[in-house]
């Protein structure tokens, strides 16, 4: 909250500058409480196993989730404290649905913050934590794995972390500078330009979907910027592990690799469907609209980004049945596995779709043969049953998670295609919206929206560990009385 | 310096990577369009 706090001050916003102190204090004692009582675990006396590692994950980003939204709260720009945590849900989980009120009159300290959790989410606040603080973690890279991510980069995880984040800054550096140059070029003066260009690369490599006001990318009306952005959002989806090995010099990881094989099959698919439907049912009819209204959209939905090039109801009033049915496919999907992406990645529907076809051709082969099927992935991989049912398994969570959130929009009345058009949204971890999230919906929803971003981002096993651990406790509380 | 080397080029090479992938795309639109 420091970096908010010092861009209050420096643009003179005295009231935003007050709320974020008033959010440091609470927020240091709350931390100082915290490692008051875990001041054992700090000093490497207990080890943390498998299961509080998972457990530590999920309940981080719980106890996040309410310090952070108290900036929201006191800025006067959100309804009630629910609609303050699902914006930061929205955030920490690079998903990008607002329910903040009047946000292109929010200040730019306040913006900076939103844009600032949805970066740090993006490359996980276990990995933040990792990298910077404290000599000693115990059970890091468990609690590492519990944010969904898996792929050591290097044998130590806090270096692990730190290359995550080295990474990310390069190409903050990179991006921001283009975005910058960008804005001036369109009108925008210095300074706004350079808040535009941190703010939206922010959002384009996280995979989060905000933007500094309600237009989103349509506010810059500008070709060169929504083509930056592709390019920030297509390489923020990719494998950390996939950046890293191409940094290391192995550049024929990028044609190899299956994530990105995969990705690149299924976008195409995807966007030629799109454009070609949308093409004969003469709503867009040239290439360059297209382009920009079809595949950006598209990509945006695949890589699990969230910008919109078109107004939220133009999804449901022009692109009938058929081109909503491909966005719930392409959020679904997402983006790669250990990145900044959602979804339930390509990786996985890669590794599904190789033991399927492995299957098909153990039964036409004759019994004698035994075939030995292998994916590439940084390194080459045996493709064997565990690997297949564990990716299918998380595939089919994603199925149930959608399947509820759906029902529930239906419940409230919402249209069938509506619904499940947020549902894969908030599943997926994308933020485009047809509409249906707002200040006004239901209660119930925003909270069952946050849960599924919750579960969507952490993949599931860290937050089924804590409903394990949390049940648990309340048997054991039960057998004794 | 050799690994600063691999760095760099390895950026230039994601971000050339991106921008072709942006390029076939385009030129798919145009061909499903026109």
């Amino acid at each position: 909250m420091a970096i908010p706090l010092i861009t209050s001050l420096i643009m003179s916003e005295w009231n935003p500058a007050l709320d974020f102190v008033i959010s440091i204090s609470v927020s240091a004692i709350v931390g100082c409480f915290l490692m008051t009582v875990g001041r054992k675990t700090r000093r490497g006396e207990v080890q943390v196993d498998w299961k509080y590692g998972y457990i530590i994950a999920a309940l981080s980003w719980i106890m996040l989730m309410f310090l952070c939204s108290i900036p929201y709260l006191l800025s006067g720009h959100t309804r009630s404290l629910l609609d303050g945590c699902f914006d930061v849900m929205s955030g920490f989980t690079t998903t990008g649905l607002v329910l903040t009120q009047d946000l292109d009159h929010i200040s730019t300290g306040l913006n900076m913050w939103r844009h600032m959790l949805t970066f740090i989410g993006g490359q996980g606040m276990v990995v933040l934590a990792l990298s910077f603080l404290g000599k000693h973690i115990g059970g890091a890279y468990k609690m590492y794995c519990g944010e969904g991510k898996d792929v050591k980069l290097l044998p130590n995880v806090k270096n692990t972390a730190r290359s995550i984040w080295k990474i990310s800054m390069i190409y903050l550096l990179v991006g921001t500078l283009a975005l910058w140059i960008c804005g001036m070029s369109i009108g925008l003066s210095p300074l706004p330009a350079f808040f535009h260009g941190l703010f939206m690369f922010e959002s384009a490599w996280s995979t989060g979907g905000f933007a500094p006001n309600t237009q989103n990318i349509m506010y810059y009306h500008s070709f060169s910027f929504e083509i930056i952005t592709i390019i920030l959002f297509v390489l923020g989806s990719l494998n950390f592990g996939l950046h890293y090995a191409i940094w290391q010099g192995k550049k024929r990881e990028i044609i190899k690799n299956i994530e990105v094989q995969s990705f690149f099959i299924t976008s195409f698919l995807i966007s030629a469907f799109a454009v070609l439907k949308l093409s004969q049912t003469g709503v867009y009819t040239n290439a360059v609209s297209s382009f920009r209204r079809v595949v950006y959209n598209v990509l945006s939905a695949h890589t699990t980004t969230g910008f919109g090039s078109i107004y939220a109801r133009q999804f449901a009033n022009e692109w009938g049945d058929f081109g909503i049915l491909l966005m719930v496919i392409a959020m679904l999907i997402g983006g790669s596995a250990c990145s900044t992406a959602g979804g339930f990645k390509g990786l996985r529907v890669g590794i599904v779709f190789k033991g399927i076809v492995s299957d098909i051709k153990k039964i036409l082969s004759p019994e004698r043969n035994i075939r030995v099927e292998k994916y590439h992935h940084i390194k080459d991989y045996v493709l064997d049953d565990p690997t297949v049912k564990a990716s299918a398994l998380i595939i089919v969570c994603y199925m149930v998670l959608f399947a509820i959130t759906t029902l529930l929009g239906t419940f409230y009345g919402y249209p069938l295609a509506d619904s499940a058009f947020e549902a894969a949204s908030v599943s997926g971890n994308v933020g485009l919206s047809i509409g249906v999230t707002a200040a006004s919906m239901p209660a119930v929803m925003k909270i069952q929206y946050i849960l599924a971003m919750y579960l969507g981002r952490l993949e599931f096993i860290s937050v089924f560990a804590l409903f394990g651990f949390v049940i648990g406790g309340v048997k054991k509380l039960c057998v004794k009385h | 310096m050799r690994k600063r080397k691999n760095e760099i080029m390895g950026l230039l090479t994601e971000v050339l990577s991106a921008v072709l992938y942006c390029g076939v795309f385009f030129a798919l639109t145009f061909l499903a369009v026109r």
